[in-house]
């Protein structure tokens, strides 16, 4: 456009440089290729089976191994809270997939948590986060939410205890190191004015590096039962592949080949505690963020990777077991006849189309259940690249 | 608390002059003061916006009881006293608005937006320092010619839209979390609290019908909500398309006086828990943090001047200026 502007010596050097970057790719590839846009590129060591597409990475905050290397130092960390009391790792244990075994966790002040702690697996796939939110798009967003939230207090990390936490962090060498590696670019990566968002592109970047795909059912190596299972997994009487399919597991995938997709949430007809569809507060789901009726009781699909390890199941923890989550699915809802919470949940107005009950017979809900535990992926929860450095500084070793 | 270094103020044609003073230096009250400059006729000149926080009568401080608020005369002790404010406009009495604009290099502003902040201790909490981050008032410059007669102030609520959906870690003060805006920012609704404004009621809050339920705090929280957006979108201006913006604008007379010489602005939480009964919470959040359907939400917004549901928005009753010698 400045073309005309410009002596005809400069219009050619213009034009040269506007072919450059086509020129410079000739010499590396003589066959013919196609742009994609950068799907395949990345810093990072993602290490995925073939068929699995790389994950979005931030482009504020791409993916490094150093990065990863601090976040994994800083989410097994108890030093990242308002009395030394919790880390990250307190509420997700890797040999749960990263969840806890409770119903609703404790924060650093003992408040309880209204909603159950999810596994962290392949976290990086996710469009959304946590359990109903539709506007958390990112980890670097979610994960400011238990470090500073005071609505439930978690790690109660406020104005009055940031300081003096950060001069912690600050006073132990292994940190000053792993700030300069993560972040080479900064002079002062841990004692200048970027330090907390340096700290939040970390973990951020330790808990998008959490993948999952080693699991039996990957490798191809199902047993009978669990061959049974997948059948009845992906049958039309149960749908359950609507809301838990892709490589994932869970509709809320997205990808770099994912051009747009949808925000995915529903209600699975766990509650009607007033006969028009409520859930009990403050657990509205979606609806608590946007307000609106109709998403009332709306949930995320979590992931079924590793489920087999994450129990207690639902965004509450109110379902014990994998067979109860079936049961109630069979059942097209779960119908509470007593107490505080007590409803049919099977007639929520706004319900999901797809819960719409089936029978199941009891050797057909082992074999699901079979199919569910051949998504675990025991080198996933035993990876050493996951564990707590900390314990590993103890024990003479270096992570 | 300490007011301000550089008072200064304007606002009328014939004290024009007396009251130009150059920013951070100490209270000169005599004429041609050195960082005006004219204009064809405009002089820019420093001013201070000046607020002060009150329960009726009584400045707000932490940790002291305050006696009968609200619609059931609840004694309270505040618990933090924040809000934002950004687009403070002069206007004249011809109507014409005149942009103030705001000293980036002062601490708890920058250029777009400011965090008056009340609490006279640190956190609010009891037994601590100081509240280094005490801030009361507005630094900022204004063109101004002298013939002209300032009649009103208006100013906006909240952080504006292009800044509230920016990532807090990162941002520019007075919006960074952690840092100034600790405890103001609003994670799970990619935004800020525009009002942090909470009591802790001495005999607690109750809810009817639920003898399990209790709560140390009422709080009055403006914010967006509603939005379905992600933060990308409204960073790319999806936040006005949003059901509830909630940032109320308030204009209000001078009647007379100079703001910054003899009139503040003052916000009274007496005025906006009227109707509010601080004593016990019907549903979700105690107090209102903006929920649509929040039953608390809808005197506290009538108060503030929006709109709640389809109640249509009425003048609103926080916000006044009083008279105060500087």
């Amino acid at each position: 456009m400045t073309a005309t502007f410009l002596s005809s010596d400069y219009k050619l050097l213009a034009i040269s440089l506007f072919f450059l970057p086509l020129l410079l790719g000739c010499p590396q590839q003589s066959s013919t290729t196609v742009d994609d846009q950068g799907a395949s590129v990345s810093a990072f060591s993602w290490n995925l089976p073939a068929n699995i597409p790389l994950p979005k990475e931030p482009a504020d905050n791409p993916m490094s191994e150093e990065k990863f290397q601090l976040g994994r130092h800083l989410f097994y960390d108890p030093r990242l809270s308002m009395n030394g009391s919790i880390s990250c790792s307190s509420c997700h244990h890797q040999d749960k997939a990263f969840s806890d075994g409770l119903s609703r966790p404790q924060g650093a002040t003992g408040v309880q948590h209204p909603r159950n702690s999810q596994g962290l697996v392949n976290v990086a796939w996710m469009n959304t986060l946590t359990w109903g939110n539709p506007v958390l798009t990112s980890i670097e967003q979610q994960v400011t939410l238990p470090l500073f939230g005071d609505d439930p207090i978690e790690h109660g990390i406020n104005e009055s205890n940031f300081e003096q936490i950060l001069m912690d962090l600050q006073a132990d060498s292994h940190y000053a190191a792993l700030f300069s590696a993560a972040f080479p670019e900064q002079e002062e990566p841990l004692f200048g004015e970027m330090a907390w968002d340096n700290i939040i592109k970390s973990l951020a970047s330790f808990v998008r590096g959490l993948t999952s795909f080693g699991s039996a059912f990957d490798r191809g190596e199902l047993s009978v039962a669990a061959q049974r299972g997948s059948r009845i997994f992906h049958s039309e009487r149960l749908e359950c592949f609507h809301c838990h399919g892709t490589y994932n597991f869970s509709n809320a995938t997205i990808d770099r080949q994912t051009s747009f997709l949808e925000a995915q949430f529903h209600n699975t007809g766990l509650y009607n505690t007033d006969g028009s569809g409520a859930y009990p507060h403050p657990n509205t789901g979606r609806h608590e963020i946007t307000g609106r009726a109709a998403h009332m009781g709306q949930f995320r699909a979590p992931s079924l990777r590793n489920i087999a390890l994450t129990a207690p199941y639902n965004h509450d923890g109110s379902v014990a077991t994998l067979r109860d989550v079936i049961a109630n699915y069979a059942a097209g809802g779960r119908h509470t006849t007593s107490g505080t919470h007590a409803g049919d949940g099977r007639m929520n107005p706004y319900k999901d189309g797809f819960i719409t009950s089936f029978s199941i017979s009891a050797e057909e809900t082992d074999d699901l259940v079979a199919f569910l535990e051949s998504l675990t992926d025991h080198d996933f929860i035993n990876n050493p690249r996951y564990a707590d450095p900390w314990l590993m500084y103890s024990q003479g070793s270096t992570p | 608390m300490s007011f301000h270094h550089a008072l200064s103020s304007i606002l009328q044609r014939h004290t024009l002059a007396a009251f130009i003073v150059s920013s951070g230096a100490a209270l000169l009250t005599g004429c041609g003061g050195s960082s005006s400059s004219t204009v064809g006729g405009a002089e820019t000149v420093s001013i201070n916006v000046p607020f002060t926080a009150m329960a009726g009568d009584t400045e707000i401080t932490c940790q002291e009881d305050i006696p009968s608020l609200g619609s059931h005369a609840t004694t309270v002790r505040f618990a933090d006293f924040r809000f934002y404010v950004h687009d403070i406009k002069l206007i004249t009495d011809e109507g014409q608005e005149i942009a103030v604009v705001m000293d980036a290099s002062e601490p708890g502003q920058n250029a777009q937006v400011a965090l008056l902040d009340f609490r006279d201790t640190l956190g609010c909490s009891e037994g601590t320092a100081a509240n280094p981050n005490y801030k009361n008032s507005v630094s900022a410059t204004v063109s101004l010619s002298p013939e002209l007669v300032i009649a009103k102030v208006r100013f906006t609520l909240g952080v504006p839209a292009t800044l509230n959906h920016a990532p807090p870690s990162s941002a520019e003060e007075p919006l960074r979390d952690p840092g100034l805006a600790s405890g103001m920012s609003w994670g799970w609704q990619n935004g800020y609290k525009f009002t942090g404004l909470d009591v802790e009621p001495v005999a607690g809050v109750s809810r009817p019908g639920n003898p399990s339920w209790s709560s140390l705090k009422w709080s009055a929280h403006l914010g967006n909500t509603g939005c379905t957006y992600d933060r990308q979108a409204l960073e790319q201006g999806a936040d006005q398309e949003c059901p509830s913006n909630n940032r109320p604008t308030i204009t209000l007379s001078l009647g007379g006086r100079q703001l910054g010489k003899d009139a503040a602005i003052k916000i009274d939480y007496a005025q906006l828990v009227s109707d509010s009964d601080l004593s016990t919470d019907e549903a979700y959040a105690s107090g209102c943090m903006s929920k649509a359907d929040d039953p608390e939400c809808e005197s506290i917004f009538i108060k503030f001047g929006l709109p709640w549901g389809s109640v249509e928005a009425a003048e609103q009753a926080v916000f006044s200026i009083i008279e105060q010698q500087l």
